[in-house]
């Protein structure tokens, strides 16, 4: 059967053979302006909920990120603390070693054992050290300081602080080492006076600083067990540094695979416009030459 | 036969053609016009008188011409095929605006829909664990749970009010039904008296074929042919026109949402009886407010119940600021009612250990339910997919029906449809039959001459 062909179908199909023409353009500049492949559920609704996970996983990156960065600055602090009291810890060493010399006399001792206490004070004061307003010592024990800065009782509990480096928080690191592991007995021992105390005991001794013998071998002990809580932050520092690094790569991955999912690529959307106009613009044309004659132009 | 009588056959001859030439105009002047089907002269050769008599005998193979009618030149069955596909065309373009509003609604994929406050809420559970205690990160966490819950309050709302317009809009279209039915049976009514006095309504034809191809869309209804002239409209097999009588339809049900119960439904008006509405914008519309509206909340219920629950289970797990088990965050289990019950930042559940500890476990807790497998998050991704996969289909369907209806209404325009150049050529062929005639006439007049001269 001949198909007749009239003005009005011909017009018909003109119209929306340049309607799609204009659609498929419209599209395609939207892409290029927005930058975006997605802009709605429906334009792939597949890569759409891919994008809203990857959004969604980007943002608990991010909070891990964060949450490594506190611990990190955490234990920074924590070390440097470490590193002022053990400085402070040889100075009393050097006080105790030089006080069980004979040739002291108990004035000398005396002024000893006043810097002994001046030592203790600072490394009590050292060891309430705070981050953010909570005693970085002090475990999980919601407490003001860490030791108590006048009997220098331990306070805080034995529970490490720990942040989540995980988005689904099944992975935690210790930020923190609790206060009776770090300190053992320097500043108190239970309810008895701790090793410092003992120390400025001995010196200010009118019997002499026989005790001191002992409490030399106490302080170098627990000298010892700081330098282990330090070597253990010094760990976690460098386990959390690692942890940083994995978590930026998994950063770029996220920003990747999100990109892939959602934004345009360029050369090609460019080139597929490009394309599009040239189609439009020979669609425009051809309906131009189809639509113009008539019988009339021929009749006279 | 007598020689007047060649005149005569001139006669008929030239107002055949004149008459032709008038549907020619008739055809070129409404060639741009919606619904119009071109026309055409029906010529038939007249004989002589076929019934014998004895005093008058004439030729029975010369007679002139007679015009019949004029006709209408339509397929019925393009006609009918076109009202089903328009009818579900237009019941895909309402139910892809429904989807397109409801995705415009979510907003989703972007940096500022919920699926991004529900993580912000995560993280910011995050930030109180690594500083327990800290007020302000606990004020954080209420401002992000109190945003989200205005969230999930404003798309109920604006689901309601989708909703509601649709009911409205569902109102408008049964009204709308109602007068095109009424008008279809009065032109029906028209036709009739005008074919039965034997006249041509074709102008009358198109009109009503314009609103019965309208009702169709409409409803989904489809049409058949019946005597004199007139189309019968039958919806879901009960007749809605039949003749010049039409039957009207009312919406029953629910008018407000969220209702108690009840679907909105279309009944015939005078007898109450269910009207079945399987196509056309009219079922597009039923099915957003029975089915899609309505399944769109339920699930941005579930959304909202996972969310108030998750949260309100993970606070009572651990302790406040204050020391105490942690109390309820969120009071409401649906997408309109859930609300933030809490107002002090100490009442953030933020430790897992009992006084006098005070730890960031149990934050660190909460944040984790963000990748949760059944949590809010994941419910709301696979809403969003479902809203997403269903939008699409409708939209893949509608271009689809879209280019069956535009190849419908091509075959259609190319049977009804007037085609310029074919026009022009009738107008010669016309032109020329009326110069041939008038050219006979004056044959037969000198002719005439001829005779009364001879006989002087």
């Amino acid at each position: 059967m001949t198909v007749r062909v009239t003005s009005a179908s011909l017009s018909r199909g003109v119209l929306a053979n340049l309607q799609a023409n204009l659609s498929r353009m419209q599209n395609t500049q939207n892409q290029m302006s927005s930058g975006h492949r997605i802009t709605k559920m429906s334009d792939s609704p597949v890569d759409a909920v891919a994008a809203m996970r990857l959004r969604a996983q980007q943002a608990s990156n991010d909070q891990v990120g964060r949450n490594i960065d506190n611990g990190l600055s955490l234990l920074g602090q924590a070390d440097s603390t470490f590193t002022s009291m053990s400085s402070m810890l040889t100075r009393v060493r050097q006080l105790v070693v030089s006080g069980r010399n004979e040739t002291n006399t108990a004035d000398e001792r005396s002024a000893m054992a006043d810097e002994v206490d001046e030592l203790k004070k600072g490394l009590v004061q050292l060891a309430n050290t705070t981050y953010l307003g909570r005693p970085i010592f002090a475990g999980t024990q919601n407490v003001s300081t860490a030791f108590d800065p006048t009997t220098g009782q331990y306070l805080g509990n034995g529970q490490a602080v720990q942040r989540s480096v995980s988005a689904d928080g099944s992975a935690t690191v210790g930020v923190t080492v609790t206060g009776d592991t770090a300190f053992s007995t320097l500043f108190s021992d239970g309810a008895n006076p701790g090793i410092l105390d003992r120390i400025s005991a001995a010196l200010r001794d009118p019997s002499g600083p026989d005790a001191l013998d002992t409490e030399l071998t106490n302080l170098d002990a627990a000298s010892q067990t700081m330098q282990e809580a330090r070597s253990i932050v010094g760990a976690r520092y460098n386990q959390l540094l690692g942890l940083q690094t994995s978590s930026q790569a998994t950063a770029d991955t996220l920003t990747t695979k999100l990109s892939d999912v959602q934004d345009v690529d360029l050369a090609k959307t460019a080139i597929d416009l490009q394309i599009q106009q040239t189609a439009y613009q020979a669609a425009l044309g051809a309906s131009a030459k189809i639509i113009q004659p008539s019988l009339l132009d021929f009749l006279r | 036969m007598s020689s007047f009588s060649s005149l005569n056959i001139g006669t008929q001859a030239l107002s055949a053609a004149q008459q032709a030439l008038e549907v020619v105009g008739q055809n070129v002047a409404n060639a741009n016009t919606d619904g119009y089907s071109r026309q055409r002269v029906t010529q038939v050769a007249r004989g002589g008188s076929t019934v014998p008599a004895i005093w008058s005998v004439s030729d029975t193979s010369v007679g002139g011409v007679d015009v019949t009618g004029i006709e209408r030149i339509r397929d019925s069955f393009l006609e009918a095929r076109a009202q089903q596909e328009h009818g579900t065309l237009a019941n895909l373009t309402a139910m892809s605006g429904t989807y397109g509003d409801l995705e415009s609604t979510f907003g989703e994929p972007s940096e500022t829909g919920l699926q991004n406050q529900l993580s912000t809420f995560w993280g910011s559970w995050h930030d109180i664990a690594n500083n327990p205690g800290d007020g302000s990160a606990a004020s954080v966490v209420l401002e992000q749970a109190s945003t989200m819950a205005s969230s999930l309050n404003g798309f109920a709302t604006q689901l309601a009010g989708q909703w509601q317009a649709t009911r409205g809009d569902i109102d408008s279209t049964v009204s709308q039904i109602n007068t095109m039915a009424a008008q279809v049976a009065q032109l029906n009514g028209a036709i009739r008296s005008a074919t039965l006095s034997g006249q041509s309504p074709n102008d009358l034809a198109d009109q009503r074929d314009a609103i019965v191809l309208s009702l169709a869309e409409a409803t989904g209804a489809s049409a058949t042919p019946g005597a004199n002239g007139v189309v019968n409209v039958t919806l879901g097999g009960r007749p809605l026109v039949s003749d010049d009588h039409s039957q009207q339809l009312q919406a029953l049900g629910p008018t407000t949402y969220p209702s108690a119960t009840g679907t909105v439904s279309i009944a015939w008006a005078g007898t109450g009886q269910p009207a079945t509405v399987s196509s056309g914008t009219l079922a597009g519309q039923l099915t957003a407010v029975n089915a899609t509206i309505p399944g769109t909340m339920t699930d941005l219920d579930a959304v909202a119940a996972q969310l108030a629950s998750t949260v309100n289970a993970q606070q009572a797990a651990g302790y406040d600021g204050n020391g105490n088990p942690g109390s309820p965050m969120f009071t409401g289990t649906t997408a309109a009612t859930i609300a933030v019950s809490l107002t002090d930042p100490s009442s953030v559940a933020t430790s897992s250990a009992a006084p006098p500890a005070f730890d960031g476990a149990n934050a660190a807790a909460m944040a984790a339910h963000a990748t949760d497998a059944a949590g809010p998050d994941a419910l709301f991704q696979q809403m969003m997919g479902r809203l997403g996969v269903q939008s699409q289909t409708i939209q893949q369907h509608t271009t689809t029906q879209q280019s069956v209806v535009g190849q419908v209404d091509d075959s259609r325009q190319s049977v009804s449809g007037v085609n310029i150049d074919e026009e022009m050529t009738n107008l010669i062929a016309y032109q020329h039959a009326y110069s041939a005639a008038a050219q006979y006439i004056s044959v037969i007049s000198s002719t005439l001459d001829t005779l009364m001269t001879m006989t002087r």
